[in-house]
Order: C-alpha cells, then structure tokens, then sequence
C-alpha cells in the first residue's frame, strides 16, 4: 500500500541523513592524547580487567548537577574538573580528606623548608609508576610543573597562577628530588602544592606545548578513567599500580545532571547512590523525609556576599554602605530564600579558618541602621533608591528570592526603596567589572584554604575584578602585613584588626556561609565531606 | 523522475542557500549584539586584564565583526567552524557528540506525534460532533496548552519515582554507554551490532522524554489533522466512494488519511523546527544530553562558536526535512505547479 | 430547539431567517448561534468566560487581591486552605481562657510555621521549637501558656498523652491557595498574575501581528524581488527553534517586562506572515478585485478594503493561538531563568519556582500557576479554533 511504503521511504530517508551527519563516530572511551601508541594498548588491558572486575561488584554512581570543561590540569579553574581530576591523579602534597586545609605527604614523601621559608625541598616516593608503566621521578615532576606557564600562554591564564603567581621557579636536584622557591615565605605554600595545577602528569601522555583538554590519562591516583561521554557519564575504574590505598569499590561511575529536582527523584528511584551538587532546598526537604535516603551536611567555604561600588555615590560613603549592611537579617535570608542550605555569615572568612572574627555579628540592628544613614541625609524624607542586582541561575535558582528577602528587608526601614535588577551571568560579570552595578550579588569559593583567600582578593586595591574599587591603603597595609606575618599569634591579631575594619568599611557585606548537602541511599557508608568541597570517590563503600 | 520534478528540487535546493546564509547571518549579528564580555564569562573571577585581553586575542574577539563574520563564513562553507570557546575542542566534534541525541529524542518523538495525530485526528474527523470527537479535541488542545516540564517532572515523579517502571533520566543505564558508536543513536546502533541489551536499555529511557515532547506537539498535530481529513472528507470522491459502498472505515482511514498525507506530512515537517525547540525543554527535565540543552549553556557562556554552528545545524536540519518533504509532495503530486 | 442531522434544511432555512431578521438585538443572534453552531458554540462561549473572568481579573486586581502579592505575609508552604492556628493551652487552664488578654501571655509555637507569624500579631512573648512534639511537651511542662499549632496538623498533636485541650480554632487567616515559598499569597500572585501575563501575551500577540500582518499583506501584494527576500527571510525565522530565539533576545535585550514581550513575539511574526501573505495571493486573483484595479482604484485601497477584511478571519485564529503560545514561551523563559524579577508576580515564574519544590511535596506551587497558564491558553485556543470553525463555513452542519 502506498501509505506504507511512504512511510518506510521517508523512515528510510530521515535514518539514511542521521548516518550520514552523525558519520565518523566518535570513539566514546579514552582519548589518551596524541604522544603514545602504547598508553592506548594498556588503556584497553585496563577496560578489559574493569570489565571482569566489574561483573562481580555494582559499580558506584554518583550524581552530579556541576559540569565538565577540560581535563588539562594547568588551565581548568573549576570545581568539578579539580574534582575529577583529584580521583586519578595525586600531587606532591594532597589535601587530607575532611580536614581543613591540612595536607599530607603524597608523591612526596617528604619535604624540608629553608629557614627562610622560601625555599621547598621535595623528596620523591620511589618505586611509583605512572597506570601505564611510566617510572615516576624528578623528571616527570618537572615537566608538569614547567608546562604550566606554557600552557597558560596557549589557552590563556586562568588556574596557572596557582603556581606561576607564587612560585620564582622550579629545579631538579637529583632523580628523586625537586626543589621549588617561592616569591615570599607563604604561609599557606603547603596548601598551593596541593592545588590542581600542582598535580604530576605523565610525561609519555601530556604534552608540554599542547593542551590536554580531552586528555583522560590523568596522573597517578587511586583511579584511572575508563571511559567518558561529555554531558553522558565518566568511568572511573581503579588503578591496579596504585602505590597508596585501593580505592574502597573498584568501579565509579559519574552521571551528569541539568536539574537539580531529576537528580534527587534518580536517587529515589535507585538509579544514582548519591546525589552530590547540587541540590536545591526542595530536593533536600524532599530527600530528608524519604526512606532509605540519608542526608548529610557540613559547614562548607563558599561565601555569599554583597559588593558595593565604592566609586559609586552615595556608596562610597561608609556610613552608607555599613548602614545598609545594618539592615539586614541574616537569619531570615538563610531560612527564607536559602531554606537552611546556607547559614548566616558574620564576616568574610567564615568560622573556622584562623583568626575568624564573626565583626558583624551584633549590627544587625533597625534603629541604629537608620541612625546612622541619617547622618549621611538619608531619611524618610529623602530615601535611598537603589538598583540590587543578581544573576538569577549562576548561584542556584534561589537568587531570585534571595534578592526578594534582601529588598524586603532594606525597605522595610523605610528609608530605602529597592529596584530588583538581574542580568545573565556573562551580562553581569561584565557589568560588574564596568562597575555598572553598584550593589550586587556575588559568591566566591575560596582557591586555597586559607584566610588570605577571604580578604585579599577582595579589599586590597585595586579590587578592579569585583567592581568595587575599593582603595584604602590602611587595609592595604594590613592585609600586606597579615600575608607574611610568621609569627601566627601575630597574624592572629592581624587578621582581627582587618575584619574589625571591615566592618566600618563594608566594602563587600558578608551575607551567608554555604553548606556542603550529600544526599545517599541505604548501603552507601564512609562518605567524607571536606571544606573544600572535594569529594573523595575512593573513600566511599558499597555494599 | 520528470524534468519538472528534477528543476523543482533544484530550485529548492538553491532556495535554501540564501535562506540559511540569512538566518546564519541573524545568528551572529544577535550574538555579538549580546551584552556580556566572553572572556569575562569563561575565566575565573580574580583574571586580570592582560588575561582576559591574551583569552580575546586567541579567541578572534578583537578583530572587527566584519572580519570575524567573514572569517566565520569562509570557514562555515568548508565546514570548519573552529574551535569551541568554552572547551579546547572543535565545535564540530562537539556538535557530532550531542546532535544524535537529539534526533533520536526528535525520531521517537515525532512517532509518538504522528501516531498520536493520526490515529486520533482521523477518528475525530471519522465521528465528527460525537462525544468522542470533542473529547479528543479538547484533550489535544489541554495538552498542547500544558508547560512542557510540568508534565515531564509529573512523568518522573509518577512513572520513575513512585512506580519504578521506568528511569527517570539519561539515555542509558550507568555504564552502558557502547565503546563505539556508528550512528550515535543508541537504538540504531544496538540493531545493527545486535545488541538486544542495549536496544531495551536505550528504549526504556526514551520512553518518558518521547512521551512527554510527543504528546504535547501531538496535542497540536491531532487538531491539524483533524481539520485536513473534514477538508478531505468533504470531497466529491468520497461521497462517490460511499455511494459505491465502500466502508467508512476504509473510506477514513484509506482514502481520506492517504489524500490528507500530503498536508500532514508537511505539517510534520514544519513541526520540526517546533520539535527541536520543544526539545531544549525536555532536554532539562530529563538530563538528556543533546544539542538543545548544549546550546542554550553555552549561550550563557557566551561560547559564540559552538552557538552559531549549532543553531546553524539546527536549521539545516529543518530545512532539509522540510526539503525532503517537498520532493515528497512532488512525487505524490503530480499536479503541483511551481 | 432542532435535531441535528435531521430537518437540516429546515432548520437552515428557519434560521437563515431568524438570524437575519430586523429587530432581533445582538443578544438575540448571540443566543440563536447557539443552535446554529452546536457545540462549537458551547466551546467558544466557554472560551470567551474564562477570557472575559481573567480579564476581570486583570483589571480589578486591587481590589480583588486580598494581600500584596510581594509581601511574606505568612509562613511559607502552607498547603491550600491552610493557615488557620489552633489555640492550646493545659487541660487545667483549659476553662479560662480569657480571648482579650491574650497579649501578656507567653506563646509556644513551631519555627518557620504559620503560628509564629498569628502569635507575633498578638505578642511579643514568643519562644521557638522545633517541632510539634516539643512544643508539646513545653506546654506540658509549663514553659509556656499557649501554643498555636496548624489546624491542619490536629489529628499529629498529642493532646491526651500531655493532657492538652484545644480551646479556639480558626485563629489568623487561612489561604485559600496556600503560600509560596517566601510565605507570599498565592490568591495574590494569581490575580496580581493574570495583569503580567496578559500583558506579556497581549502585547507580544499585538507586536507580531501587526509586524506579520503588514509584511504578509506588502509581500503578498507586490510579489516579485520583495517578495522573495521577504519570503526567505521569514522561512529563516521560521526554521529557528522559538525558545532560542526568545533566549537570544531575552540576552540581547536584557530583562523587563517589554523586552521579554518582544522576545516571543518575534517568533511568531512568520505565522502571522505567511498566513496573510497565502490568503493575500488567494483574493488577489478574485474577480472582485480585478474588477477594482480596472475602475482605477488605488493598489492601498485594494489593500485595505478588499483583501484585508478578507483576511481577518485566518488572523484571528493564528491571534489567539498565538497568544496561547506566548504564554507558554514566556514560562519556558522563566524556567530556564530568563524570564521577570521576582517581584513582578508572574504565573511563569512562580511556575518554575513551583518545580524546584514539586518534588519535596509542596504540590500547589506549580499547579496552581500550571492549571491556570493551561487554562488561558486553552481558552484562547478553544475560542481561535471555534471562531475559525464559525466565521470560516465550509464546513457545514452535515
């Protein structure tokens, strides 16, 4: 009948256009780089054992809302790429899992520091071998450190200054040993080292002039990965040279998420063991009330913040810009718009970290907020209108109502009227550096676990990335001195100077601290959570 | 084939040309009109300015538009449209990785669409001003008029979550995904490798995305139909058909749907482009990997490359099934003049 | 009232009569159309109440909303019809209960729930728990006098194990749609709703139209070059998936409420041209416009008087499903996050608010915007399919 057979043509057709524009294929499992023949060989031996090893334990699936960019550990600055790559590949110094900033000696084993805490002596780990045979040693070590600049050039500068920016360079001392010099006696070098850009490739794998964005051969860790589909799922199979610990199951797989709400029914339905970022407040009340779904959480590093122009009248008057932190509610903004995923933050480094000094705690007060915007001419009379901009999905879709608390609050005093202003993400960083905005909504995860982390990149000038503008050289000059400060008691005290004037400045308001939510099915135990928001696949058993 | 077909295709085939160079064009003037500096979008927060102007000069942003329109132009008809921006990968590839999701979601979909609108649009015509018909009427417009990912989630929540019967996300079960792909449809592949497993695996997942797009564009379709078969059931010849006996079910389903095919079938083609954009919603909903949900994240990244080439994908896509659709509508009639 | 199917040419007859006979108001034929027309009647008229109901809505919001639609009024998430707090106290203390002195007395009441907003009206003595068993066991206890408690949670409070007694139900205001996530009206945000959904549709439905309308009838008329380029350009237009588009321009043009209005109507300017510009060629052949152009008429005058009333019919169908659309479109904006500020209430975008919380059980904040944003649309669809059924008769009442 001619129906059908119009039917068949045109199935036929549509299929015979597929093939064609979808001809070439693409090989799904490793891309193992460009300099070796034999890495693929071993890269198939691997498969092959994953497979057998595989049939005889479920592997473990975790999910995740965060997406993937590049492999090429020099360049990346993202979460979820440092996440990955943490799995297959260690450094000279690894962060210990669930401490806070503390690092252990991993490719390392050990390491001396000059007296004049400049210079850092690594002394490698012998007998350890790259998962495709590689011997590892001072060479290997050089190679990846001295690429970094190189590949920076390339792809520009982005995670490179991790070394680049605090380091005067690099020598090999003998086959086991390397030593690198700082540009100042830091005293948060040990948590750099532990950074990504800082981790050991392989030099038969990675190249030293070509960026290893697709590049799955990673360095030496308790994993290797098996096989990964963008936006699909990563394997992780583990790596039988391992010199430390086995990873507790042998298969990890990773499934990519685009909606927070999918990942948290997947978990209900046993499709995923664990639900990882991010989950919004929904999923989370959803999944604490479930069965047979454990919900846990940690203080994590993220802080939430509000940036004022400080060029920008009448916000680069103090009183202003503290009265209007004044006005806020903290609590309120975590239960209402955040629904408990963040808590309320007191000052920019969060509790915890050395030296914290909760300065805004106490200020949050009506009355006296309007006392003080009184004495700047801002009254009932003649009230404060401003523009409070957010970007409505780059933090989370609960911006939106984080802006609707925030304007609730500021107008309630009656002093100020608040118009609600949004751009997307590329729009308003854009803006922001213009210093278009003069009160916006920002977030920061911190590089490295430390104080300086909280304050420096913000207030010290000429604080142009944020759009703030801030220049006060008194905060210069305490934060300079902090940074170096040897002695920790002294640096201690400096750091609660910085925080107290902090709060007469308001440069940037601390608003909230985000939490780390992991979300699990029954069977699923040792799950670690760590400030910096890493997480430890290795760590994690199944039943 | 006749002359007249073989002139009409190729005029076709021409018209088309100007016709995405236009919509190419659009594209890149809207996307360099968008506020929102690329390199501010991609680097990290704390970057410098000689970072950002080192990422702009490797990127082509800082020559004149005309010259990167030119640049992208040249390089379009040679199929090359360089490097993503957000990824140290040729757009190409990227585009190669996502596309087949799509259009294996865009295939069962429009199954579900043309089984749907068929069955239900001629039977409305069949029984017109019977219960049944408003019914189905109705029905079509409520789910044409429901959000697409409200129903989707409702899907997730009731057939994934509650029930069990079906997974609520992804094209495969953890693990599955085939070393090598030929088409990079899971479901074609797994028949021509013989892969039952696979097969199953794949269909089970496109069960509820296919179900939810099919039946919000088949809400649209059934109505479609169902005025191009009272339109075909008016004529003369079918009230000759009748008057020689022929049954009302054969009259309907053989006679009217054959002569209706011809709109339905272009009207399944202009369903298409609704297809694809139908898609990019319930790409999100069920973390379909395709390139609707790639498009709209790298439009917030400001990735103008992979942007530009997957829209521009998109619309060849369209243009050709609508094309396809013609040189059927010359085939089966003969008398169309143009 | 006639049989369908049956005396149909009497009926016709008769009624070609009525309708058409002097003296009968417009009433009168609205009414005598239901027979004519049958059910396609019934679907327009249905459609057009809804319409005519959200209108009302639209314009008399002020009055009609009980709350500001922007104001955390109440706890959040409580569940339709809920609110209302019941008065506890000691079974001891259960008979004086003076209502008037309430003030002086300290208040047990459940954080983050409706309670503590209801007590904070009445005094400032409030202390906190966190749940309904320890408030509970405070009031027990004695730590406190009262307590409110939802009413909707009687059947959990465990009055006879702490000897309990409820003495006054109904306390506060209960919502008749619940509250949203932030503890905002959703009776509010719907009225509040309907003014920036209409809005958002009726003018983006009113831009394309006009923009597709005049390019379909300046195409269609003088053919040729224009023509083609026109033609190629809207099948361009055409071939783009619609929500990129409105992304594209919603980035474009940043937020607010017209740019997002002329975001989505930009898609749908090739319908409205390529309807206009089929039905242009069709009556542009027609005898009666021949027969215009040879007694010297004008070509704009052939426009507008000839073809465009003929015109009419196909645009208001492709108007109302336009709209339809629209509204859709603009939710779809919402979702992804590029739709309005939060505090221009907006069904779109308490819609896709709605959807992050479906799944922790607070159903009513995506069904309520969801059945409404189907119900407009369905309205105007159901109204642009049956007056295309009614003012396009080639279809007749067999």
């Amino acid at each position: 009948m001619k129906k059908n057979k119009l039917f068949s043509l045109l199935a036929l057709l549509m299929i015979a256009s597929m093939v064609l524009v979808a001809c070439g294929g693409s090989d799904t499992t490793s891309d193992t780089g460009s300099t070796s023949d034999t890495s693929s060989d071993t890269a198939d031996t691997a498969d092959d054992s994953a497979d057998d090893v595989a049939a005889e334990e479920a592997p473990l699936i975790i999910g995740t809302t965060d997406s993937w960019s590049s492999f090429e550990s020099a360049w990346v600055y993202s979460f979820h790429d440092w996440e990955l790559f943490h799995q297959c590949a260690d450094g000279l110094l690894n962060s210990v899992a669930g401490g806070a900033g503390e690092v252990y000696e991993a490719l390392a084993e050990s390491y001396e520091v000059s007296a004049d805490g400049t210079e850092y002596t690594f002394h490698l780990r012998e007998g350890v071998v790259f998962p495709d045979g590689t011997a590892f040693n001072a060479d290997a070590v050089m190679f990846s450190l001295d690429r970094i600049a190189t590949i920076a050039e390339i792809e520009g500068a982005n995670a490179d200054f991790l070394y680049t920016a605090y380091t005067s360079g690099a020598e090999k001392i003998d086959d086991m040993t390397v030593k690198v010099t700082f540009a100042d006696a830091f005293a948060f070098a040990p948590q750099l080292v532990a950074t990504n850009p800082w981790k050991i490739l392989n030099p038969n794998q990675y190249s030293a002039d070509a960026a290893g964005t697709t590049n799955t051969s990673c360095g030496i860790g308790p994993y290797v990965i098996d096989s990964f589909s963008e936006g699909e799922e990563a394997v992780f199979v583990a790596n039988e040279s391992y010199y430390g610990d086995a990873p507790a199951e042998s298969t990890v797989i990773i499934r990519y998420f685009a909606d927070s709400s999918t990942m948290a029914l997947a978990l209900q339905s046993g499709e995923i063991d664990i639900a990882w970022k991010s989950l919004a407040p929904g999923d989370l009340t959803a999944l604490e009330g479930a069965e047979g779904v454990t919900v846990e959480t940690q203080g994590g590093t993220e802080i939430r913040y509000l940036v004022f122009n400080s060029t920008t009248p009448p916000f680069d008057n103090p009183d202003v810009r503290l009265g209007l932190a004044m006005l806020l509610d903290r609590q309120e903004i975590a239960d209402l718009a955040w629904q408990g995923i963040k808590v309320p933050l007191y000052s920019m480094v969060p509790p915890g970290f050395l030296g914290h000094n909760p300065a805004y705690e106490g200020t949050e007060d009506v009355e006296a907020a309007k006392a003080l915007l009184a004495t700047a001419g801002i009254d009932e009379a003649n009230p404060l209108v401003m523009d409070l901009w957010y970007s409505p999905t780059h933090y989370g879709d609960t911006e939106p109502d984080v802006a609707a608390v925030l304007k609730e609050q500021l107008e309630a005093s009656g002093v100020v009227q608040v118009s609600l202003q949004f751009l997307e993400w590329a729009a308003y960083r854009d803006a922001g550096r213009a210093g278009e905005m003069p009160v916006n909504l920002l977030g920061w995860y911190p590089d490295y676990l430390d104080s300086d982390n909280y304050l420096n990149p913000f207030a010290h000038s000429p604080a142009s990335w944020s759009g703030s503008f801030y220049d006060n050289p008194d905060m210069d000059a305490l934060l300079d001195a902090q940074a170096s400060a040897q002695d920790e008691g002294e640096r201690i005290a400096l750091l609660g100077d910085v925080q107290d004037l902090w709060v007469t400045e308001s440069p940037f308001v601390p608003i909230g601290q985000g939490s780390l939510f992991v979300a699990y099915n029954d069977g699923i135990s040792n799950v670690v959570l760590d400030p910096l928001a890493l997480f430890h696949y290795f760590l994690i058993e199944k039943e | 084939m006749s002359d007249r077909l073989r002139k009409y295709i190729l005029v076709r085939l021409l018209l088309t040309i100007p016709m995405l160079l236009i919509l190419v064009s659009i594209v890149f003037v809207v996307l360099r009109v968008l506020p929102g500096d690329p390199a501010l979008a991609i680097l990290r927060e704390g970057a410098s300015e000689e970072q950002l102007d080192a990422f702009r000069a490797s990127m082509g942003l800082d020559k004149t538009i005309p010259e990167q329109y030119v640049e992208f132009l040249s390089g379009a008809i040679r199929l090359d449209f360089g490097e993503s921006m957000t990824r140290d990968r040729l757009v190409i590839d990227e585009i190669k990785t996502f596309f087949p999701a799509t259009v294996e979601l865009a295939l069962y979909s429009m199954v579900v669409v043309a089984g749907m609108g068929i069955i239900s649009g001629a039977y409305a015509a069949k029984n017109r001003k019977s219960p049944a018909d408003y019914t189905i009427r109705v029905a079509s417009i409520v789910l044409y008029s429901i959000p697409i990912f409200w129903l989707g989630i409702m899907f997730q929540m009731y057939f994934g979550a509650q029930l069990g019967w079906l997974p609520v996300f992804g094209r495969l079960t953890s693990g599955n995904v085939p070393e090598v792909s030929i088409t990079g449809l899971y479901t074609i592949d797994a028949l021509i490798t013989g892969d039952f497993d696979l097969f199953i695996d794949a269909i089970k997942h496109l069960v509820l995305p296919a179900m939810t797009l099919g039946l919000v564009l088949g809400g649209a379709f059934a109505r479609l139909t169902r005025a191009n078969m009272l339109v075909v059931l008016e004529q003369d010849f079918i009230t000759a058909g009748r008057a020689r006996g022929i049954t009302e079910r054969a009259l309907v389903y053989r006679h009217g749907l054959r002569n209706a095919f011809i709109p339905i079938i272009t009207i399944l083609g202009l369903q298409f482009a609704a297809l694809l954009a139908g898609a990019i919603l319930t790409e999100t909903t069920f973390s379909w990997p395709g390139l609707g949900r790639l498009v709209v994240d790298r439009i917030f990244d400001r990735d103008f490359t992979t942007v530009q080439a997957s829209i521009l994908f998109f619309a060849i896509v369209v243009a050709g099934i609508n094309l396809l659709v013609d040189i059927l509508y010359g085939f089966i009639e003969p008398r169309i003049r143009y | 009232m006639s049989k369908k199917g049956n005396n149909s040419i009497d009926t016709k007859e008769e009624l070609n009569t009525t309708l058409s006979e002097e003296g009968i108001g417009l009433l009168g034929r609205f009414l005598r159309g239901r027979i004519w027309y049958g059910a396609e009647w019934y679907f327009a008229v249905a459609g057009a109440t809804v319409l005519i109901a959200i209108l009302l809505m639209t314009l008399f919001a002020p009055v009609l909303a009980p709350y500001d639609p922007n104001g955390f009024v109440a706890a959040p998430f409580i569940p339709p019809g809920g609110g209302h707090q019941l008065l506890i106290v000691r079974d001891s203390d259960a008979n004086n209960v003076n209502i008037d002195s309430l003030d002086q007395q300290v208040f047990g009441v459940i954080r983050n729930k409706n309670g503590d907003k209801v007590a904070r009206e009445l005094t400032d003595s409030i202390t906190r728990y966190g749940d309904l068993d320890a408030l509970a066991l405070a009031l027990a206890a004695g730590e406190v006098d009262f307590a409110f408690v939802d009413e909707l949670d009687e059947s959990m409070i465990p009055l006879s194990v702490n000897n309990l007694t409820i003495v006054v139900r109904g306390m506060g205001t209960s919502f008749p749609l619940g509250t949203d996530n932030l503890g905002r009206d959703m009776v509010s945000r719907v009225i509040w709703g309907a003014r920036t959904v209409m809005s958002v549709a009726l003018l983006s439905a009113l831009f394309s139209s006009t923009v597709g309308i005049t390019l379909g009838l300046i195409s269609g008329f003088m053919s040729g070059l224009v023509d083609r380029v026109l033609s190629l350009t809207m099948d361009s237009l055409y071939s783009f998936p619609g929500l990129l588009l409105a992304i594209a321009m919603v980035a474009m043009l940043g937020p607010g409420m017209i740019n997002v209005a002329v975001a989505v109507s930009v898609i749908y300017i090739p319908t409205f041209f390529r309807v206009v510009r089929g039905q242009v060629l069709t009556i542009k052949e027609e005898l009666y416009v021949d027969a215009a152009r040879s007694l010297g008429a004008k070509s704009s005058s052939i426009l507008l008087e000839y073809i465009l009333p003929n015109v009419i019919p196909s645009i208001v169908v492709v108007f109302s499903i336009n709209i339809a659309d629209a509204i859709l479109t603009e939710a779809g904006l919402s979702f992804i996050g590029l739709g309005l500020p939060p505090d221009i209430p907006d069904w779109g975008y308490d819609l896709s608010k709605g959807h992050s919380f479906l799944v922790a059980g607070h159903w009513w904040l995506i069904t309520v915007p969801g059945v409404l944003i189907t119900l407009v649309s369905l309205s105007f669809s159901m109204l642009g399919e049956s007056l295309s059924e009614i003012l396009n008769p080639r279809l007749s009442d067999q």
